[in-house]
């Protein structure tokens, strides 16, 4: 049903192809090897801002021509920006294929004029302050800066009110330089595509862009660990983050610690969700697997009353211990692979899943993962292998941090 | 773009004497289907004294149906590789799920049995309130929702506007037989709708409805009418990063006449990149990240609301902005941003054909609105013939002179209403 093509340009442009003849829709978009990690304290928050500035338009087209273009092509057009990545993408019907590959390679070569990105700079900082009103009210962030301490995935990929009200438009414009060039960047396409059509034009448009050298720091990092509680009155109820280590984006455990985190903290029919969430006790207990270049993270996150903390932080820890120890059953397993299989399943029937699917797997591990692949990989984990993550990444090795009303002490169990 | 891209196919249907109603859109090209429930039972129906109880009662009837407990129910649906959705809104009560098509049987014979024989486990209610408090207290650190629930009731005054989770003192009130009661009443096939969307064998699925549903007797319930609006301006003031602003006014609901017409103005106000609220409000000022304004459709009612989310020196700005912006739609749009509406619009609908949860709920929706279906050609076609005089004459003898305001924030601002 999907049929896969990668090819690489005269420019050093790698070019991805996946066809679904199936597809109602067509996706494109441009995966950047660039984000909040490959910054440094002189330009947090450069990524994610730069991702702004790049729809404000190039020496073509002003930011109101680009706006109008994204619309007049009936495209559903966005963009986000991780540690890792920065990803401009669309979903159109297949007619507007060539229109909106070029927009998308024009956004490649923005003009980054002075005076928007003044202007855009006041948007930055109200989505900033957006984050702060919400929960986990910043937790986030500062639980990963703990966790990372000393290495770059530490910096919080919006950056501070300080730091980007600092940045200048020479920082960017230097930062751009550096990161999108041919070499850096990674064109996907997938669902109902013109592929012949789709390289001759990308090869046109982008003739002129000459391949530098880019660079990341890498290096396998042990969570710092510790724990600190953020007093926050005006919050009404009480939130826990846990981070410790986990397999990264190529090691091959991933999969089964997806799974483990299913088996223990999915939203529903979980160990967590059947003595926290179920019984009212927690409104959230959930677990999740995040994969980097050379590191990775098993996440934790549960809210509650603020009364309830340190009962819920130590039943979290006990419940995290006890099947590290004594493991999980087979049927929890079979369930878990059901649901996660299922799910990804259902996801590839849109064109705009597949295209973040095969753009991740190339910039994280530089390969094309064809579905069938992906999920008897899933089947095929065994309950070994999810008792050796706890024993590769012990969970009660963590760092966490809590904000809400009250301040939290750390149980003894812990 | 043309209609040669649709190849949505003739919906089945089957209708029982008790009032159920099964919709199916055959879509042969997924592996997946989706299927939900929807039953004309919402918090509208909560005592004003019980507010929540409709919620409530939806997490008590999914503790366990006939020999399974709410464990082995989920077990059973996690076996399958259901991901499921249970909610209530105002006017009713959604059971949803999505999965591979091999198990939508299994599945909805689950559901089935879920929505005619709960256990409604008596020695699990107060775990039930718990689980319903703790999503009362979620709302109270979501600034945007709080300003909405605030919106929504003084768009809708009465039971049509009060909060469907209840508010801690309600929920306290509940009794058991309070549950039972809602579950007796509400849980009837009259003006119930299963609709399937997906990879499916009709004759199969038909014979299910039939066999599993005709017995169901039927409850009568009075439709809970809508009592005048009294339009004014409320602040909560709270210490918050920005201030958070939500404006409403009347509109029209999908059985109106003028609903495309006001459908495209409400594109030309807040669709897309190009739109009037994100282009001069966010991009040519930088006043605010967010800044959309949606349809709040209910059954005869409906309202536009607008939010924002700004620092608090340049709320009234903003809020003036939106003023300024919804005011001078009464002066018409242009033929490019009616272009663009439709393009827009047509892709949208073009694109719903990759997903059997979102046909799903369109017809369970269009179902429970309209009392019958508008396929997408026919739904392309009211979009494709739009005029922009029609448009304009529409906003012309339909600009909004009344509105509702909330703000959250540090300070309160001036609003003349």
């Amino acid at each position: 049903m999907l049929d896969f093509t990668n090819y690489r340009l005269d420019n050093g442009l790698e070019v991805l192809v996946e066809k679904n003849k199936h597809a109602y829709s067509t996706s494109l978009g441009y995966f950047v090897n660039t984000g909040s990690r490959d910054e440094n304290d002189a330009n947090w928050g450069v990524s994610h801002y730069l991702e702004h500035m790049l729809f404000k338009g190039s020496e073509n087209r002003s930011a109101e021509e680009v706006n109008t273009a994204i619309d007049r092509y009936g495209a559903s057009c966005n963009a986000f920006t991780s540690e890792e990545h920065t990803v401009y993408y669309a979903t159109i019907i297949a007619e507007y294929q060539s229109e909106v590959t070029a927009l998308l390679t024009d956004f490649m070569r923005p003009a980054l004029r002075s005076e928007d990105f003044e202007m855009e700079k006041q948007v930055i900082l109200e989505e900033i302050k957006k984050y702060e009103d919400q929960p986990p009210f910043g937790a986030y962030e500062k639980c990963m800066q703990k966790h990372f301490e000393g290495h770059y995935l530490g910096r919080s990929v919006l950056g501070t009110v300080e730091s980007v009200t600092a940045l200048t438009p020479e920082a960017m414009r230097d930062y751009f330089q550096k990161r999108y060039h041919p070499g850096n960047l990674v064109f996907v396409a997938t669902g109902n595509v013109d592929e012949k059509r789709l390289l001759e034009e990308l090869a046109k448009e982008t003739e002129s862009w000459k391949p530098r050298e880019s660079s990341r720091h890498l290096a396998r990092h042990q969570g710092s660990g510790g724990f600190a509680s953020i007093v926050k009155k005006e919050a009404t109820q009480q939130y826990l983050l846990q981070v410790s280590n986990g397999p990264a984006a190529s090691d091959n455990d991933r999969y089964a610690a997806r799974l483990l985190c299913t088996m223990l903290g999915d939203e529903t029919g979980s160990r967590l969700y059947w003595q926290l969430v179920e019984t009212g006790l927690a409104e959230y207990a959930v677990m999740g697997a995040y994969e980097y270049q050379d590191t990775g993270l098993l996440f934790t996150y549960l809210s509650c009353r603020p009364e309830e903390g340190e009962k819920n932080w130590e039943s979290l820890a006990q419940i995290q211990n006890e099947v590290a120890s004594t493991g999980f059953q087979e049927e929890e397993l079979q369930r878990a692979k059901s649901k996660y299989c299922s799910h990804l399943a259902i996801q590839a029937e849109k064109s705009g899943n597949r295209m973040f699917q095969v753009g991740n797997n190339w910039l994280q591990r530089g390969c094309y993962v064809p579905l069938p692949e992906s999920l008897s990989k899933y089947q095929g984990v065994t309950l070994e292998e999810v008792q050796a993550v706890f024993a590769d990444h012990p969970l009660q090795e963590n760092t966490v941090l809590s904000v809400g009303p009250r301040e939290i002490q750390a149980p003894t169990t812990c | 773009m043309s209609t040669t891209l649709i190849a949505q196919r003739p919906v089945d249907t089957c209708h029982l004497p008790n009032g159920m109603t099964l919709l199916a859109e055959p879509m042969p090209w997924l592996q997946s289907v989706a299927f939900c429930f929807l039953l004309p039972s919402g918090s509208c129906y909560d005592p004003i004294t019980l507010q929540g109880l409709g919620s409530m009662t939806n997490e008590m009837v999914q503790r366990g149906c006939g020999h399974r407990n709410s464990r082995q129910f989920t077990h059973d649906l996690d076996a399958l590789g259901i991901d499921r959705s249970f909610s209530t809104s105002t006017l009713y009560s959604f059971f949803g799920g999505v999965g591979l098509s091999a198990n939508l049987e299994a599945a909805l014979a689950l559901y089935t049995d879920l929505l005619r024989n709960p256990l409604l486990p008596e020695e699990q209610l107060e775990e039930a309130r718990l689980v319903s408090l703790q999503e009362v207290l979620s709302v109270e650190d979501d600034p945007a929702q709080k300003v909405f629930e605030k919106l929504q009731r003084k768009q809708y005054p009465g039971a049509l506007g009060q909060p469907t989770s209840g508010t801690k003192e309600t929920l306290q009130a509940i009794s058991y037989n309070d549950i039972v009661d809602y579950y007796q009443k509400g849980y009837q096939p009259k003006g119930t709708t299963l609709s399937v969307a997906g990879n499916y064998n009709w004759p199969k699925l038909k014979e299910f409805f039939e066999d599993h549903f005709s017995d169901w007797e039927v409850k009568e319930r009075p439709p809970v009418l809508a009592e005048p609006i009294d339009y004014s301006y409320d602040h909560l003031e709270e210490e918050t990063s920005q201030t958070h602003i939500g404006l409403s006014y009347d509109a029209v609901p999908l059985s109106h006449d003028n609903y495309y017409r006001q459908r495209a103005a409400l594109g030309v106000l807040s669709d897309g990149m190009s739109s009037r609220l994100f282009s001069n409000i966010r991009e040519k000022q930088g006043l605010c990240y967010t800044v959309f304004a949606n349809l709040q459709a209910l059954k005869n009612q409906a309202s536009i609301m607008c939010y924002a989310g700004t620092s608090t020196d340049r709320a009234q700005r903003t809020l003036d902005s939106i003023f300024q912006e919804v005011a001078t739609l009464r002066d018409g749009i242009n033929q490019g941003e009616l272009d663009r509406f439709k393009v827009r619009f047509k892709s949208g609908l073009i694109r719903q054909q990759e997903s059997s949860l979102f046909r799903c709920q369109a017809l369970a929706r269009q179902w429970f609105q309209l009392g019958k279906l508008r396929s997408i050609v026919e739904i392309y076609k009211i979009i494709e013939e739009l005029g922009v005089q029609e448009v304009n004459e529409y906003l012309l003898s339909n600009t909004p002179e009344k509105f509702n305001v909330v703000t959250l924030g540090a300070q309160q601002l001036e609003v003349s209403l």
